[in-house]
């Protein structure tokens, strides 16, 4: 185990899985260390002492932070295989997305799953109108928010994958539905059939028992 | 100048957000038309050109709009490619930049918290403040300041954590006023003092800041009418 990449992440974080996804659909080999997240490591809790969490990507010996960060990183030490447009202006167009994936689909996906049985359905309808937007306005008619392949967007919009599907089965109602989200529905299907992401995909049923028991569990 | 080449800024006089944008085009060089947008009463271009999240700043090139602040700091920084460079040109040295430019966002929602705090919270609140700029005073000592605070920043080589620095607390004076408290202590932030005050020596920081007494008066009538600033969701960790 010493290869010049290494991984620090846990089997269930979106956000490690985004790192995944890059370094693999770039042919980028890595060393992957699952951490036991209720006892991080010393080495975690070294590289990341801000927020001590994963993703930490490791490259020759310095760690990057942040799953956003961690993507830019990637994409410009390995340009090959681009994960986002060359253009200035398709550029900024792709980190608006991002950034409204990881900062408001993010925010309303959380509260989504923690509201309880009063705020639920409001929480799910803020989720509806979020999903809403991102179908009308970022996809479109596209096959994928890269266009006719997948790009950095994709890979962070792939939380209305499994972790919008674990988490309307946890709390039990579903928002993205073929009939209300057409396109967004089918990018779905499209981008979990995607190969290297078909292959790295985390265990739905255990992504349930898993986030059924943090729910009621919250510690 | 035709037309289509134009960079016309949206903006409010007091966001924070926009200051950033306005200070990354003076100190490129970059000539910008301004619209102060009422964000009472949106106008139909904001409305138009930032259909998601109707907020300022908007950056229109080209007629074509580029919204969120730090996303437009990237774009200038790649499509005026001209000295000052915004982020560094080393990957690792990058991504450092990137790292403490999000942390930065969180000190903002910090000083907002603060503003929105009632008298018994405000102890608490400051003490926040205080904290997170320590972390990001260790964070950036390092690498951003190799050889320690300069006691003038020279205009050409303001990068992009020194923009948000204006931005979050060019205005710390009038912020002061309005929460009763000292935002930047020489005793608990030596570091982002001197590099606040490194700062305020240049003209184009200067004439970026909002005047004292219109931000004070502005912030007051806020405060009034029980206005909270929004700030991000706190957030549990989705692991």
């Amino acid at each position: 185990m010493d290869k010049e990449v290494k991984l620090h992440g846990f089997w269930s974080s979106p956000y490690v899985y985004w790192v995944i996804w890059a370094l693999k659909l770039k042919g980028i080999e890595y060393d992957y260390i699952e951490e036991d997240l209720p006892n991080k490591s010393e080495l975690l809790l070294r590289y990341n002492p801000v927020y001590k969490k994963v993703p930490v990507l490791v490259h020759a010996g310095k760690p990057i932070s942040e799953s956003p960060v961690i993507l830019e990183y990637i994409e410009e030490v390995w340009p090959h295989n681009p994960l986002l447009p060359k253009d200035p202006y398709e550029r900024s167009v792709a980190r608006f997305w991002i950034n409204f994936a990881t900062d408001k689909v993010r925010s309303a996906l959380l509260s989504f799953f923690w509201e309880g049985e009063d705020g639920k359905k409001e929480a799910a309808e803020q989720m509806f109108d979020l999903l809403k937007i991102s179908e009308e306005q970022a996809l479109g008619d596209k096959k994928f928010f890269g266009g006719n392949s997948i790009n950095m967007v994709d890979l962070i919009f792939a939380l209305f994958t499994c972790w919008i599907q674990t988490t309307e089965q946890v709390v039990g109602i579903k928002v993205l539905e073929p009939s209300r989200l057409p396109r967004l529905h089918a990018w779905v299907n499209n981008f979990k059939e995607e190969p290297i992401i078909k292959e790295n995909l985390p265990d739905s049923e255990r992504m349930v028992e898993h986030y059924t028991r943090i729910r009621s569990n919250p510690n | 100048m035709g037309e289509e080449s134009k960079v016309v800024l949206h903006g409010m006089w007091s966001s924070a957000y926009v200051k950033r944008v306005e200070l990354a085009l003076k100190i490129k060089g970059i000539p910008f038309d301004y619209v102060e947008e009422d964000l009472r009463n949106k106008s139909p271009l904001l409305l138009k050109y930032n259909p998601v999240h109707k907020k300022v700043p908007i950056l229109v090139h080209n007629g074509k709009p580029v919204c969120e602040s730090l996303v437009i700091l990237e774009y200038i920084d790649e499509t005026w490619p001209n000295e000052p460079q915004f982020l560094p040109k080393e990957s690792y040295l990058r991504a450092k930049v990137r790292f403490w430019a999000a942390y930065i966002q969180q000190v903002q929602d910090s000083i907002a918290q603060l503003f929105n705090a009632n008298k018994e919270e405000v102890g608490k609140a400051l003490a926040e403040v205080h904290e997170k700029l320590r972390t990001l005073e260790d964070g950036v000592k390092d690498f951003y300041f190799p050889e320690g605070i300069p006691d003038h920043i020279q205009s050409e080589k303001l990068g992009m954590l020194d923009a948000m620095m204006v931005a979050l607390l060019g205005a710390f004076k009038a912020q002061d006023d309005i929460s009763g408290v000292k935002i930047i202590d020489p005793a608990k932030n030596p570091l982002v003092f001197s590099w606040v005050q490194a700062l305020y020596r240049l003209p184009a920081v200067k004439e970026t800041i909002p005047p004292h007494d219109k931000l004070v008066g502005f912030l007051q009538f806020l405060k009034q009418i029980g206005f909270k600033v929004p700030t991000s969701n706190p957030v549990h960790s989705l692991n």
